[in-house]
C-alpha cells in the first residue's frame, strides 16, 4: 500500500467568515477590533468580533449542545464574558483562539448542567433545517441532508472532550498547536482522541447505514 | 470490523496524526486510507448554522444594563448617632416615602389554553395540542419563557417561533407566546424584566436564582397541566 500524507483537513464548504466580511487594507480581520479595544472602546470591540465569529461560535456551540435555545444562551454568554474580560487578553494568538477558549469552557459548563437534568430537551430539527445546504440538486440534498443528521448524532456519542477535539481539528481545521492553547491539553492527548475518535465515528455511521 | 482492524486503524491514524509535516505513513489498506479521508471531509464540511436572528442586539442591550449596585453595609452604631436620632427617624420616613412613591410597578403573566380557536375555561382540562398562551406587558427589556415540569426550557421570547410580534402597548411593550403543549406536563410562563444575558442553568428554579442574583425582577405565572 502506497504511503500518505497526514490527514489533513481539506478547507470548510463554508468560507472563513472572517475572510467574508471584507478585511481591513493590512489584511488582518481583527485589526478593527484591536484598534477599538486599544482606545478602549470594548463595547464596539465585542461588536466587531460577534460579526467577525459569531457563526463560528454558534455552530460550534450548536454541535456541541444539539440544542439551539442552549446554543445562543452560551453564544450570549460568550460575548457578554468577552466584554467584561477583553482588558486581560494579552495579544499572545489571536482574538478567536481566545473566544474559542471561552466558548468550551462555558459549553462544558453547560453540558455539566443539562447533565443534572433527568432528561435531555427535545431535539430541535430545525437547527438541520436553518443550515445552510448549497447542493443543488434535490434527490442529493435528501441524502446529504441525513448523513449530515447521521454525523451530528454520532458525534454526540462522543464524550465532549473529544467531540470537541474533533470539531477543532476538522470543521475548524486548526492545528495541535492551537486546539492544545483553547483546550489546555497536550498535543499528544489530542491527537490520540482523534485516533480514537474517527474509527468511532466510522462504525457509529456504519450502523447508522450511512457508507463512506 | 475485528477488534484487531479497529486497533490497526487506530494505530495508523495515531502515526498519521503525530507526522512531521509532509512525512508518509503507510496505510493498513487503500480502502482504510479513502474511508477516513472521506470521514475527514465530511466533518469538514458540515454545513454553516448562522447565528440567530436578532441575538447580538439582545446581548449589546444586555452590555447597556447598568450593574446593579451592592446592598450598603449597615454601619456600626456611634454615640453621636443617639443626639441625630430624631433626624435620622424623619430622614428615613422620607426616603420610604420617596422609595414607595418610585416602587417599580408589579407585573402580571396573562396565561390562558386555547383549544383551537375556543379559551378553555377554568374548570376545563388541558389537553396535549393545547394551545399555551401567555402575555405580559413589560416597561423595557425582559424576556418572557415557557418551561414545561419547571425543568425544561420550552421557549422563550423574543427568539422562539411561536412569539407573537412585540407590540406597543401604552408605554410598554407586550410580549406574548401561543405554543402548542406537545406533549404531558406542567407548563409555566415565567418573565424577566431587565436585560441581563441569562444563562441557562437547565432549570426553572436555578434560571430564577441566576436572573435575580443579577439584579433582575422575576414573575412567576400560574402552571398548566396538559393531559
Amino acid at each position: 500500500v502506497a504511503p500518505s500524507d497526514p490527514i489533513v483537513p481539506p478547507p470548510s464548504r463554508a468560507p472563513d467568515p472572517s475572510l467574508s466580511r471584507g478585511d481591513p487594507p493590512d489584511g488582518d480581520p481583527e485589526r478593527p477590533a484591536l484598534d477599538a479595544l486599544a482606545r478602549g472602546d470594548r463595547k464596539l470591540a465585542v461588536a466587531l468580533l460577534a460579526g467577525l465569529y459569531e457563526d463560528v461560535v454558534y455552530a460550534y456551540c450548536h454541535r456541541m449542545l444539539r440544542d439551539p435555545l442552549r446554543a445562543e444562551d452560551v453564544l450570549q454568554q460568550v460575548f457578554l464574558q468577552a466584554h467584561r474580560d477583553l482588558g486581560d487578553f494579552a495579544g499572545r494568538g489571536s482574538l478567536r483562539g481566545w473566544l474559542l477558549g471561552i466558548t468550551n469552557n462555558r459549553c462544558l459548563d453547560a453540558i455539566k448542567a443539562s447533565k443534572r437534568l433527568a432528561r435531555r430537551m427535545e431535539d430541535d430539527v430545525s437547527a438541520v433545517e436553518n443550515a445552510v445546504d448549497e447542493s443543488p440538486d434535490p434527490l442529493e440534498r435528501v441524502d446529504q441532508g441525513r448523513r449530515v443528521r447521521a454525523l451530528e448524532g454520532c458525534l454526540d456519542e462522543l464524550s465532549p472532550e473529544v467531540r470537541m477535539t474533533v470539531l477543532l481539528r476538522f470543521q475548524l481545521g486548526l492545528s495541535y498547536a492551537e486546539i492544545g492553547a483553547i483546550l489546555d491539553a497536550r498535543a499528544g492527548t489530542l491527537q490520540q482522541r482523534v485516533a480514537r475518535a474517527l474509527p468511532a465515528l466510522k462504525a457509529c455511521l456504519e450502523r447508522k447505514g450511512v457508507a463512506l | 470490523v475485528t477488534p484487531d482492524d479497529r486497533k490497526a486503524d487506530e494505530a495508523w491514524l495515531l502515526a498519521r496524526e503525530t507526522a512531521e509535516d509532509g512525512a508518509a505513513v503507510a496505510a493498513p489498506s487503500e480502502e482504510t486510507r479513502r474511508v477516513y479521508e472521506a470521514l475527514a471531509a465530511e466533518l469538514a464540511q458540515l454545513p454553516a448554522v448562522p447565528a440567530p436572528a436578532g441575538w447580538r442586539d439582545r446581548m449589546l442591550a444586555a452590555l447597556d444594563e447598568p450593574v446593579p449596585a451592592p446592598a450598603p453595609r449597615p454601619r456600626p452604631t456611634r454615640r453621636w448617632s443617639l443626639i441625630a436620632a430624631p433626624l435620622a427617624m424623619a430622614a428615613a420616613v422620607l426616603l420610604i416615602w420617596r422609595l414607595s412613591a418610585d416602587r417599580p410597578q408589579q407585573i402580571a403573566i396573562e396565561v390562558e389554553v386555547r383549544a383551537g380557536d375556543v379559551v378553555r375555561r377554568s374548570g376545563e382540562t388541558p389537553a396535549v395540542g393545547d394551545l399555551f398562551v401567555a402575555r405580559v406587558l413589560l416597561p423595557g427589556a425582559g424576556e418572557l419563557r415557557v418551561y414545561r415540569n419547571d425543568s425544561q426550557l420550552f421557549a422563550r421570547c423574543p427568539g422562539h417561533k411561536a412569539c407573537l410580534p412585540v407590540r406597543r402597548v401604552g408605554d410598554r411593550d407586550e410580549h406574548a407566546i401561543e405554543i402548542p403543549m406537545t406533549s404531558k406536563g406542567d407548563y409555566r410562563a415565567i418573565v424577566i424584566d431587565g436585560a441581563i444575558g441569562l444563562g441557562l442553568t437547565g432549570t426553572l428554579d436555578g434560571d430564577v436564582r441566576d436572573a435575580k442574583e443579577r439584579g433582575a425582577r422575576v414573575f412567576i405565572g400560574k402552571s398548566i397541566s396538559a393531559r
